[in-house]
Order: C-alpha cells, then sequence, then structure tokens
C-alpha cells in the first residue's frame, strides 16, 4: 500500500525495515524452527571462552497512522539499555564470559562487520528459514561472516562474538484507528510487528555457529521484565563451555 | 456516482493548498545558531537515526581524509554559515556525482564530484549555501511530518471513498504523493533563495548561484549517452534548465549583472593540482566519456596543470579504445610528459601504446623515464623485462 511511498521516502533504514518484515512474513508462514546450532559447546585457544557482545542494533519506531514509521529515541534507549542488562544476567546465571563493546569505540572493520551481520542474517531469514530455498545449499546451514572478523578476536582476546539485530514497530492509536476503519472496508493493514535475530559467530572462521529469532508476541524490550523474558527465549540454546543450557 | 468526484477535487485542494508557498512570510533563517532538537518526538527519533549514521560515516572508506581539502571546504562553509559555523561537521566523500547533502542535525556531506565540476571556489559555496538554508529552514522535518500528514489524509479518504461508494482506488494516495512531490520542490526554491542571500552576505559572488548549474547543463549536453527524461519520483528538484534560469533572473535582479572577469581562484587550482589524480580517476572510473571529456577541457581552460589534464585525455581515450583512440591517447600522453611534471603512469602507459604498435625502441625510451620519475614503482621489475629485451 505504501511502496511508492517508501521510494519517496528515499530512506535506506527504511526500504531495510521492509525487507525484514516481508522475511518474517515468509518465516511467520511455516512451521519450521528458527534456531540453529552448529556445535555443542564453545571452545577457547585460552583458558575459558570468550564470547563479545558487539552493539546490538535496536531500534524502536512508532507506526504512524499514515503507516509511515518513525523512530523512537526513548523506546529505543530504553530497550538497549534493557537487553544488554539482561543478557549479562544471563550470561552471568550460565557461566558465560561476555564483554561488551561501546558502538563509540569501534573500529571501522567493527562498523562494517555489523552492517554485514545485518544483510546475511535477513538474507538467510529468507533463504535457508523463508520459502525461496537455495538451491546449491541444499538445507546445508555454512552461513559466515568470513575469516576477516579474526580482526575483532584480535580487538578484544575474544573467541565469539554475538551479533544482535532487533526493530519493533508500535502502531500508534491513529493507526490502531485507522486499522478499524479499514478492516470495515475489508482491508488488512499493518498494526506494528516486533522481531528479531542473533547470531553467534566465530571468529576464528567468521562461521554463524548458532543462531535464533525472536518473532512476534515473544519480543517487548522497553521494560526490564520484559526484555529479561525475551532474553531468556532468544538465548535458551546458546552454547556454552560445558554445553547447552538445560532448556527451563 | 455523482459525489464522488467532486470529493476527490477538495481533496486535492486541501492537500495541495496546503503546500503552497506562503509568499507573506519573509524568508529567514527559522533555527538560531546551535540548535538543539525539540522536546518533540519525531524530531528526536530523527535525530537518533540521524547520529547514528554519523557515527557509521565517520568510520566510512569513502571519507576523504585529507586535511588540505577539508580544510578548504571547511572554510567556505564557515564563511557561508556564518554564526551557525559551529552546527555544522562537514564529511567529503569519494563519489564523481555531482552532489551535496545536509541533514537536519548539521551533517553534511559534499562529494568530490562537486570539486571537480566547479569553476571558482565561489560555485563550491553556492552549493554549501543551499544546503544550509536546508538546515536553517528545518527542511527534513517539515518533509517527514508532511508526508506523515498527507499520506495519512489520503489513505483515510481513500478507505472512507471505498467504505461510502464501495470504490477502491489509490486516489488519496497519490493525490497526497504528488503533494508530497510539489511540497520537496518548493522546499529547493526556498534553499535557492534564501542560499544565494547568504552567498552575497558573505562576499561570495552570487552569481556562482546559477553559474554552477549552466555547468550541469554543458555537461548534460556533452554527454554520449544522454540521461532518460527524469521519472515522477525524480522530479523533487527544479530541473537545471529551470533553475539556472530563475535564479539568473533573481541573482541580476538583486545584485545587478556580474561585471567580475570569470578567472579561476588559486585556492580551488591548488586543491585541484594537488589532487588531481584522485579526484579524476573516480571520474574516469564512470566510464561516461562524453562527460569526463567536457570536464578535462574546462580544466584546461581554467588553468588545471596541462599535464594532469593531458595525462586523463590519455587515460580516458585508451580506456574508451574505439577507432582511432589509440593515436589520441599516445598524442595525449605525449602532450603530457612533454608539458612537464607529468604523472609516472603517462610515461608508462605511452610505453605501453608504443609496444602495442611494435615500436619497442620507443617505448624502452618511456619505460626508462617512467622509472626515472617513479623509482618505488611496484611494477618496476617487469617494466625492466621490457627493458632487456
Amino acid at each position: 500500500m505504501s511502496t511508492n511511498l517508501h521510494k519517496l521516502l528515499n530512506r535506506k533504514s527504511q526500504a531495510k525495515a521492509l525487507a525484514v518484515i516481508a522475511a518474517f512474513l515468509l518465516l511467520s508462514g511455516c512451521a519450521t524452527t528458527t534456531n540453529v546450532q552448529q556445535i555443542d559447546k564453545l571452545e577457547s585457544i585460552g583458558e575459558d571462552p570468550r564470547i563479545v557482545l558487539m552493539p546490538p542494533d535496536i531500534r524502536y519506531y512508532l507506526l504512524t497512522a499514515s503507516g509511515i514509521p518513525e523512530a523512537n529515541a526513548e523506546w529505543t534507549e530504553a530497550a538497549k539499555t534493557n537487553f544488554s542488562k539482561a543478557l549479562l544476567d544471563y550470561a552471568d546465571t550460565i557461566g558465560a564470559d561476555v564483554r561488551t563493546i561501546s558502538a563509540d569505540n569501534m573500529s571501522p572493520d567493527e562498523i562494517q562487520y555489523e552492517t554485514l551481520h545485518s544483510a546475511v542474517g535477513l538474507t538467510l531469514l529468507t533463504h535457508h528459514f523463508g520459502y525461496t530455498k537455495l538451491p546449491s545449499k541444499a538445507g546445508r546451514f555454512d552461513w559466515s561472516l568470513g575469516p576477516g572478523v579474526s580482526a575483532i578476536a584480535r580487538n578484544h582476546a575474544a573467541d565469539y562474538a554475538l551479533f544482535v539485530y532487533y526493530r519493533d514497530y508500535q502502531a500508534s492509536g491513529g493507526r490502531i484507528a485507522f486499522a478499524v476503519l479499514a478492516a470495515a472496508a475489508g482491508v488488512g493493514v499493518s498494526t506494528g510487528s516486533e522481531h528479531g535475530f542473533a547470531s553467534l559467530v566465530d571468529l576464528k572462521t567468521g562461521d554463524i555457529v548458532w543462531f535464533n529469532v525472536v518473532t512476534a508476541g515473544k519480543g517487548e524490550l522497553r521494560n526490564a521484565d520484559d526484555a529479561a523474558k525475551t532474553v531468556d527465549a532468544l538465548f535458551k540454546d546458546i552454547p556454552t563451555a560445558s554445553g547447552t543450557p538445560e532448556a527451563e | 456516482m455523482n459525489n464522488r468526484f467532486p470529493t476527490a477535487f477538495v481533496l486535492i485542494a486541501v492537500l495541495c493548498g496546503s503546500s503552497a508557498l506562503a509568499s507573506d512570510e519573509p524568508l529567514d533563517h527559522k533555527i538560531p545558531p546551535g540548535y538543539e532538537p525539540e522536546e518533540a518526538r519525531d524530531e528526536q527519533g530523527l535525530w537518533m537515526e540521524l547520529e547514528e549514521m554519523e557515527r557509521t560515516l565517520n568510520k566510512s572508506a569513502l571519507l576523504v581524509r585529507d586535511p588540505d581539502i577539508n580544510n578548504y571546504i571547511t572554510e567556505i562553509v564557515c564563511r557561508v554559515a556564518g554564526d551557525y559555523c559551529n552546527d555544522f561537521r562537514v564529511y567529503i566523500i569519494r563519489n564523481p556525482g555531482f552532489n551535496a547533502s545536509m541533514t537536519a542535525t548539521g551533517m553534511m556531506q559534499i562529494w568530490t564530484g562537486l570539486i571537480v565540476r566547479a569553476n571558482s571556489t565561489d560555485e563550491i559555496a553556492a552549493v554549501v549555501g543551499h544546503e544550509i538554508a536546508h538546515y536553517t529552514r528545518l527542511h527534513s522535518l517539515q518533509r517527514l511530518r508532511d508526508i506523515k500528514a498527507k499520506v495519512a489524509a489520503g489513505s483515510i479518504f481513500d478507505i472512507a471513498l471505498l467504505l461510502t461508494t464501495g470504490y477502491n482506488t489509490p486516489l488519496g494516495q497519490l493525490t497526497a504523493l504528488m503533494s508530497v512531490l510539489s511540497f520537496n520542490r518548493q522546499q529547493e526554491t526556498e534553499a535557492d533563495l534564501l542560499g544565494t542571500r547568504m552567498l552575497a552576505e558573505a562576499s561570495y559572488n552570487p552569481h556562482a548561484s546559477y553559474k554552477v548549474w549552466q555547468r550541469i547543463i554543458a555537461e548534460e549536453e556533452a554527454a554520449a549517452v544522454k540521461r532518460r527524461k527524469p521519472s515522477l519520483f525524480a522530479q523533487t528538484h527544479p530541473a537545471s534548465e529551470a533553475r539556472a534560469s530563475y535564479l539568473e533572473s533573481l541573482v541580476i535582479s538583486n545584485y545587478g549583472d556580474d561585471d567580475a572577469e570569470e578567472v579561476t581562484d588559486e585556492k580551488l587550482l591548488n586543491i585541484l593540482n594537488t589532487h588531481y589524480l584522485f579526484l579524476m580517476e573516480d571520474q574516469l572510473d564512470t566510464n561516461r566519456f562524453g562527460r569526463t571529456k567536457e570536464l578535462l577541457e574546462r580544466h584546461r581552460s581554467i588553468g588545471v596543470e596541462p599535464s594532469l589534464v593531458y595525462y586523463f585525455y590519455g587515460e580516458m581515450f585508451r580506456q574508451r579504445d574505439e577507432e582511432g583512440d589509440k593515436q589520441l591517447a599516445m598524442d595525449a600522453y605525449l602532450h603530457s610528459v612533454e608539458a612537464g611534471g607529468a604523472p609516472g603512469d603517462a610515461y608508462k602507459n605511452l610505453g605501453y601504446l608504443h609496444l602495442k604498435t611494435g615500436d619497442t625502441v620507443a617505448a624502452q625510451v618511456q619505460f626508462r623515464k617512467y622509472l626515472e620519475v617513479d623509482p618505488a614503482a611496484d611494477d618496476r621489475a617487469m617494466i625492466e623485462f621490457y627493458l632487456e629485451e
């Protein structure tokens, strides 16, 4: 409905938003699992395997009556804070050594890998979990960010990197009123969505060794309690040094 | 049936009317220097996204970090901006296109393609003035609000029409779209007008504001492959011709005829001469030979070092490689090396062209000169192999 307007807006973030929504729509239509695990436990060349948490790429939007999303700074800020805290708490409970790096201190390479991760993640959602499977992959999960990521290992003395992507579109009152009106006319319009994914990347090879998706209804990061629930759901199967934590 | 179309016309009138230029409002800056976003939710969100974008841009491989070029452009920006100088961060982007942009947060991007297209520092200042005017008039935020309001109104109209008449059409949305486009064009005109005023106030030549567009028109005419007619969506800017002509009459009526002699200033010439190789390499890589040739002719006439300009003539003909281009390329390289101060590659590429025509002796003469000019050349071993033959 608003495709033409997106063209007009010419904003990369919104094009990306459309891509991810499309990918998740594909996902929600099929019953396959969204968790992929390539390794049983973490390994390290040092004493204990260390994970570096890349600055989570989280953004909240208000879906306005027009259907055009409006970035919300307050929600995004709260979500980033809540998410990082919940993740570090969770890491403690499973005994994982997770270090965070600040978004202000990233090297040019690290910024590029964040962008690459989003691109690879969205691609594999479409082509691994979605309907448009790639015949040459034959169902294999061999997605990688490439061995260049070893630069991140050197910068942070880490064995693995955890990348997180999350987008949340909350409908405004006006949007909901419009949706009701549209429904009366038999037209369905979007009233928001929430979705995200996380990848654990082996910094020796760049391979994605663990991947999970959080879909609609499971994610809400604006308050601490819900953020903790989202984090639990997202990371419940992440491998640790002693193996995969028991599902609760 | 009877009342459908009148309703549509009312909507069109409302949407278009709301964007008509309020001519009684004096055209001035809307925000003070050092502006911070208001408590408005949409403005805060816009700033957050832009600040994130700037963090990424700061680390971009396409940023030109050379202090010489950065100082040159920042000086122009500060002179045009006046009291607003500290509101801006200038980023010079390696891109051969003609463009500059400004965000609501004061992140200004200048493409290197603008630098190679200017005949004077004043012309760069003219583009800078236009961009600063977008900033001080809060255009990005207005545009965001305009789009949201109009699309919401248009969508509600479409649904209401569907509910009341059963007639399913995107008429409201299309009308909104047209209205948004017209609003964008109007902002461009505002930025032209205010930008020209700032240019004159900063003692740059206001006539540069339309001359920069005349250059673009000249380049367009020289293009080997003409650009297709711009689509509806691309028509957010007034066409170059219209822009050049209304700016010209405006500037002449406000500031009189241009009595200044057209001489390219030393500052711009110095930048072009010092950084010509990378600036023009990007242009050459576009493979738009008609345009590149027009730029080279212009650079020759404004006084860029002939050895540099002819080197790129050589490169252009060599890469185009049409009938007769080999000879044209050899002539150009020869011009370049005879002018003195040619880049080493002029000798080398001339040498290779001699080799291709079978003139090994002439090739070796040029290869020897190449190694004299560039003793640490990466391909020294290869060249020495040809010298031994």
